[in-house]
């Protein structure tokens, strides 16, 4: 989109445990800066989270302009997606571009067609000649771990608790978690993706 | 610096993988095996020493070396915590061991004494007690809590917001859907799905497969 180091900056429709989670992945693992949360006035219940604004997001474009902001709706399944569908539709006609989010530890094949509007976090494999439409949400792989290949799946150690040394430390640095790069693709895309 | 000391307690299969995986994936040196009297089988192991745990302090110093029990689940977790409890209360310092090959996010509360293997996920706000053990592949979704003491053995899914109280063991590929809590003492077999709170101490057994009456040999031809 833009040749810009700029971080796009993102408004989160939603302030559940869906919505802190989505906080903590592209705050941590996209190339988004999140600048405020937005909820249905029936459902407005605070002002703040995490420090930012919580709006009503029947007005949000008043105060977020769309041509500056992207914005992700993080709701999960509530009447079997619909919810989250119309929130979709509402924010894409109010002018906003959609924001995906993809985790860096996730393994898409290069040719995987994905829509607009994708939340795909940590250790999904998604294989070749695969296609996924707008506005899917891949939560955690169950139990087949038996296509990933090995020595690739990155860590993120709770560094309070682990002594250091300075060997194993460059080891783990070279295995955490992966910034996405600036030069990969448009913020509004999947970004880099990890390939095999 | 040198590298931290650490005396595996323990000389069973775990013991061994513990070994390995301290040794190749962590700061540690295994010094040394250490087994209670009435275990005591053998010298050695892995070519360490494997001494009585009841006079270990008099060969290695609580000062300079840390301890790992590398007990699994035997009577629903309590061996292994009471070994941790008497380690500890002896003065030596607890070793956790977290594979480099584990996504553990970066706010998750971990506790002392944890052992996780590689491809185990721990999504963000999920909170971890002590002495708890993720064998590997696990799911352990977003805002859930692990009580200390469980053992969670391996490709077992804990969906978002699950509350698991101490001392549980979770079998091979069982599933906790979300909202759920599963009391402390719980057993819950291999494979099975709990989708509504479990009482403390309840134990959940696998549905039996089905075994027919022909062979293979007859169904498919020799």
């Amino acid at each position: 989109v833009s040749a810009s180091r700029e971080p796009r900056k993102l408004v989160l429709a939603g302030d559940s445990k869906l919505a802190e989670m989505a906080f903590e992945y592209f705050s941590r693992d996209s190339p988004y800066e999140i600048v405020a949360f937005a909820v249905e006035q029936e459902y407005l219940r605070r002002d703040s989270l995490f420090g930012l604004p919580v709006v009503r997001f029947e007005t949000v474009e008043e105060r977020y302009d769309p041509a500056e902001h992207d914005l992700h709706v993080a709701v999960a399944y509530r009447l079997l997606n619909r919810v989250r569908a119309r929130l979709v539709a509402e924010a894409k006609s109010k002018g906003y571009r959609l924001a995906s989010y993809l985790s860096s530890n996730a393994r898409v094949w290069p040719d995987v067609q994905l829509g607009e509007h994708h939340f795909i976090i940590e250790e999904n494999v998604i294989q070749p000649f695969v296609r996924i439409g707008n506005n899917v949400v891949i939560m955690g792989p169950t139990a087949s771990a038996t296509t990933r290949p090995s020595g690739t799946t990155a860590s993120s150690r709770p560094t309070s608790s682990w002594p250091g040394r300075s060997s194993w430390e460059r080891t783990a640095s070279s295995a955490s978690i992966r910034r996405w790069s600036t030069t990969s693709r448009s913020a509004g895309t999947a970004g880099s993706v990890p390939t095999w | 610096m040198s590298a931290p000391k650490l005396v595996i307690v323990g000389a069973g299969g775990f013991a061994e993988i513990a070994c390995e995986y301290f040794t190749h994936d962590s700061p540690y040196d295994v010094a040394a095996f250490a087994v209670e009297r009435d275990y005591l089988e053998r010298e050695t192991l892995a070519g360490l020493p494997v001494v009585a745990f009841e006079s270990l302090e008099e060969h290695y110093d609580p000062a300079t070396h840390h301890v790992h029990v590398a007990v699994t689940y035997a009577e629903v977790n309590r061996a292994r915590t009471r070994l941790v409890a008497e380690a500890k209360g002896r003065g030596f310092a607890l070793a956790s061991y977290v594979s480099s090959h584990a996504f553990v996010w970066r706010n998750v509360e971990l506790g002392e004494h944890c052992f996780i293997f590689e491809n185990n996920v721990v999504q963000p706000h999920v909170r971890i007690g002590n002495n708890v053990v993720l064998w590997s592949g696990n799911h352990i979704g977003h805002h859930s809590t692990i009580g200390d003491n469980c053992f969670i053995s391996s490709h077992v899914v804990v969906s978002g917001t699950v509350e698991i109280g101490e001392n549980c063991f979770l079998g091979v590929n069982s599933t906790l859907v979300n909202n759920i809590t599963i009391g402390p003492d719980c057993w819950i077999g291999p494979q099975v799905t709990i989708t509504r709170d479990a009482s403390p101490g309840s134990v959940f057994r696998p549905a039996r497969s089905e075994l027919r009456d022909e062979s293979s040999l007859e169904l498919f031809g020799p």
